[in-house]
């Protein structure tokens, strides 16, 4: 069937080309929209997303297409496998991108990923983590911090 | 990691952090703090929270003589999602006061009031993105009158449902609201001690006209008066619990609006399923019900 051999042609904002069947492309509901209206017959350009975090998400969207007969437990481990090899910087522009090309499973996976990572984290370790600069003043912080005291219980 | 997080990035992460930590983030910026308070993140990780099923209970409490509402997570931590800004009402009803002593002995012991007096732990049916609660108001010289709070969680604002006329007065321990349908609420009127009574329903949400009285349980014989009402299947029928556990339902379909209903055990069988005694949920039972409009004499 020729709908089937169909190839989406992506380019990413370094110039990176990348040829990937629409069966993988239409992971991301973005595209999946654009070849319904019949937008996706030239290469579809991708602003702010590199050439390597291209091939990233399509690596990801071809493992979910390829495992689709796949059991779901197996399914959860491959994602595990793909997800902890990626490194907190790396991540973010993955969200970005997820977002952006509406990839759902890999945006719940991506943000869920740094969820686990942050979650047992102090503000200062946040702001060294994601490079934030605490605009507070000493007297505000000291407000909030005294409003939400149970939630410097760390234990849980 | 970037110099700079779109905010629509840090609110998909942050929903998916158990609650404490987006509290404790506050303090990371001025930015973060702004997010996690927004209304837009408020809601969203309460939407995740209740497909977590994580019901909530509301505290009542005061401080230097003031009265203070918050609503806890019904988790083991009885986390606090949000501090309520109450109308001008008297009070919201203390309905199931007795059963909000384990709310209270829930609280950490690093989780003090200075003066915590009373304690409220209310059912609170979720419709439409919306919370209801039952409760009243002081009515010049002549007590009080029954309404239904709503709680907007987008836009944290309470709004008023009147009740029907005949309900107005009624003590409020005895009415109960609960979902009604895909998006409208019920309510039953129950006097303490004693089984259903009344069941009224909001055809139409928020349309006060809509309020339709379902039946009046007529008192012929012990049987119906421990009926307990559970719930509404999606196709109109009411889930109705005996006090032998038998779990039976009553098609709104085949009922005359406001009839008045005798269920008399002398002529009627419940082909109901037999269930524990500690149901409480209806949902796993649903499929094995027996249906008894056949049976009812209307």
């Amino acid at each position: 069937m020729a709908s089937t051999l169909k190839k989406i042609i992506l380019k990413s904002c370094d110039g990176k080309i990348l040829e990937v069947e629409e069966a993988v492309a239409v992971q991301s509901q973005m595209i999946k929209n654009m070849i319904e209206d019949d937008c996706a017959n030239e290469e579809i350009p991708l602003p702010d997303i590199t050439g390597e975090i291209l091939s990233m998400i399509i690596e990801y969207c071809k493992m979910h297409v390829d495992g689709e007969n796949n059991s779901n437990n197996e399914l959860i481990a491959r994602d595990a496998d793909f997800i902890t090899r990626v490194d907190l910087n790396t991540l973010y522009y993955l969200i970005v991108a997820a977002n952006f090309l509406n990839v759902k499973s890999l945006l719940d996976l991506t943000c869920q990923r740094v969820a686990d990572i942050i979650k047992g984290k102090s503000p200062e370790e946040i702001r060294l983590t994601f490079n934030i600069k605490n605009d507070f003043t000493p007297e505000e912080e000291e407000e909030i911090r005294k409003k939400n005291a149970w939630a410097f219980d760390y234990k849980d | 990691m970037s110099d700079y997080l779109h905010e629509a990035v840090i609110l998909e992460i942050l929903k998916r952090l158990p609650v404490k930590s987006p509290v404790r983030f506050r303090s990371v910026c001025k930015t973060w703090n702004s997010i996690i308070c927004g209304t837009c993140f408020i809601s969203t990780h309460l939407q995740s929270s209740l497909s977590d099923n994580t019901p909530f209970l509301l505290l009542e409490y005061w401080i230097n003589g003031k009265e203070n509402y918050s609503l806890h997570y019904d988790n083991d931590g009885f986390d606090e999602f949000k501090q309520l800004q109450l109308p001008v009402f008297g009070c919201v009803s203390r309905t199931a006061v007795l059963d909000s002593c384990n709310g209270v002995t829930a609280i950490p012991p690093n989780y003090t009031f200075d003066d915590v007096t009373v304690a409220i732990d209310i059912k609170v049916p979720f419709v439409n993105g919306v919370v209801h609660w039952l409760g009243y108001q002081t009515r010049n010289n002549s007590g009080f009158s029954n309404v239904i709070l709503r709680f907007y969680f987008s836009a944290e604002e309470f709004m008023v449902i009147n009740f029907p006329e005949s309900l107005i007065g009624l003590w409020p321990p005895c009415l109960s609201i609960m979902k009604y349908g895909e998006s409208s609420i019920a309510v039953s009127r129950l006097p303490i001690g004693d089984g259903l009574k009344e069941l009224w329903v909001m055809k139409e949400y928020g349309v006060f006209e809509s309020w339709t009285k379902v039946f009046t349980l007529q008192s012929v014989n012990p049987y119906e008066s421990s009926l307990r009402l559970l719930g509404f299947r999606k196709n109109e029928e009411v889930l109705l619990q005996g006090v032998d556990g038998k779990l039976v339902s009553l098609d709104l379909n085949f009922l005359q609006m406001g009839a008045s209903l005798y269920l008399d055990c002398q002529q009627i069988e419940f082909h109901g399923v037999e269930v524990e005694e500690n149901l409480m949920s209806v949902n796993s039972y649903v499929e094995s019900l027996v249906l008894l409009d056949k049976t009812v004499n209307v």
